[in-house]
């Protein structure tokens, strides 16, 4: 439970520089940028979200790696790869979460691809999914119930991260290959919220 | 799909182990700990290449003596050293401790609800001594302070109960900061060098916690 008052927002707003530090070139951004090259940026090194939940794709076409962007600030690659599986040092096109509910999220997660075999219920975050008894690191499919998740490949939520979006093919990710275009393996670690 | 049950061995909290391999992919020479270890040089472990954590959680430190960059490892697999660092700054673990965690008692909570029963509480302020803007968190992991209205530096930290980890970017990214219960009243005493933390999250011990996320069902 939060003590502080979220400011009422109910839209996407991204502004975007193509230099670190907030330098260089500035475009503000409230809905979806399938390629930032299109939009006059060959790169974007920096960024501010200003309201709502995002997410950056490493390549053109919401393709390679993701990052799931919560609003604040983020003035070199570090801040949004740093903790990935490899850096990326720039973003070529990124999206709203439009589906994230904080706080009333909920997630069903599956030993084996097609909703197979031994079952697991999230409704809070969880940085480390073999302290909750989840055996061996790998998860086969996810059935998104409510909300917007993230689920990462190392404990802590780092590595490859991978969106799981309640509103996308109606919450069902049955298989590896419907993780996004980057994933190779099942190995997921840790899974949270995304915050709205 | 069949039920899952956990194991009746993990019934018992677990005391802290962990194996650190010198190698990546748990190659190498293994060494296993059970409690704290300034330097690692001098129990013998001449490079950290992964880790595997058996029973956590625990903070690892660039240097000796628990001193330098930190690093939070829970259970699970860390199988280069790029998988437990966000900075990349260092690749370098040469002391390592358990992080105590306060379990959450086996039995509800009386529904009469005061402030000594929260199991998690922090308060971040801008300046140091505890003075300036401040936002307070109660037993919730919190990926953006934007969000909550908070868009200044963190100079100071409050830990009420719980333990908890800060971080310099939104969605648990850059430098790692370890907030045990007690004041820290300027950014230098929990080592950060810039006074910037974007998100925050509880540690817990998944298993005892009494609202743990995990449900096993059919």
């Amino acid at each position: 439970m939060i003590q502080r008052r979220r400011p009422s927002s109910g839209l996407w707003k991204i502004v975007v520089w193509d230099e670190p530090f907030f330098q260089g070139k500035r475009h503000e951004f409230t809905t979806d940028c399938y390629s930032t090259p299109e939009r006059g940026f060959s790169t974007v090194r920096s960024f501010r979200i200003e309201s709502g939940a995002w997410v950056g794709f490493e390549h053109c076409g919401f393709q390679g790696q993701q990052f799931v962007l919560e609003r604040g600030e983020y003035p070199c690659w570090e801040a949004w790869s740093g903790s990935n599986a490899y850096h990326v040092d720039r973003m070529s096109s990124f999206r709203p979460i439009t589906c994230a509910v904080h706080g009333r999220s909920q997630l069903l997660l599956f030993e084996q691809e097609n909703f197979q075999g031994r079952r697991g219920e999230l409704s809070d975050d969880c940085p480390s999914l073999p302290a909750l008894g989840w055996g061996g690191s790998a998860v086969g499919s996810f059935l998104v119930c409510s909300g917007a998740w993230v689920c990462s490949q190392y404990p802590g939520y780092r590595g490859f991260q991978y969106l799981l979006e309640s509103d996308t093919h109606a919450g069902e990710y049955k298989h590896v290959r419907e993780w996004g275009s980057h994933a190779q393996t099942g190995q997921v670690q840790s899974i949270r919220r995304v915050q709205q | 799909a069949s039920e899952h049950q956990m194991p009746a061995s993990k019934q018992q909290p677990a005391s802290p182990n962990i194996a650190i391999f010198e190698q990546e992919n748990f190659q190498g020479r293994c060494h296993e700990l059970s409690g704290a270890c300034p330097n690692l040089k001098d129990a013998g472990v001449d490079k950290v290449g992964s880790i595997l954590v058996h029973s956590g959680p625990w903070v690892g430190y660039e240097q000796a003596s628990c001193k330098g960059e930190q690093f939070v490892f829970e259970k699970g697999e860390y199988p280069r050293w790029d998988s437990w660092t966000n900075s990349r700054r260092s690749d370098s673990i040469t002391s390592l401790r358990p992080i105590k965690v306060v379990r959450a008692p086996r039995q509800p909570l009386p529904t009469r609800q005061t402030k000594d029963s929260q199991e998690h509480k922090i308060v971040l302020y801008e300046n140091p001594s505890f003075t300036g803007k401040k936002i307070e968190i109660i037993d919730d992991d919190v990926p953006s302070f934007h969000a909550h209205g908070y868009q200044e530096k963190v100079s100071s930290v409050r830990v009420q109960s719980g333990t908890w980890v800060g971080y310099q970017y939104p969605g648990y990214r850059g430098y790692q900061y370890l907030f045990e219960k007690g004041d820290y009243k300027d950014s230098s005493e929990f080592g950060a060098q810039h006074p910037q933390i974007q998100s925050v999250r509880r540690i817990r011990d998944m298993q005892w916690h009494q609202r743990g996320a995990y449900h096993p069902s059919n």
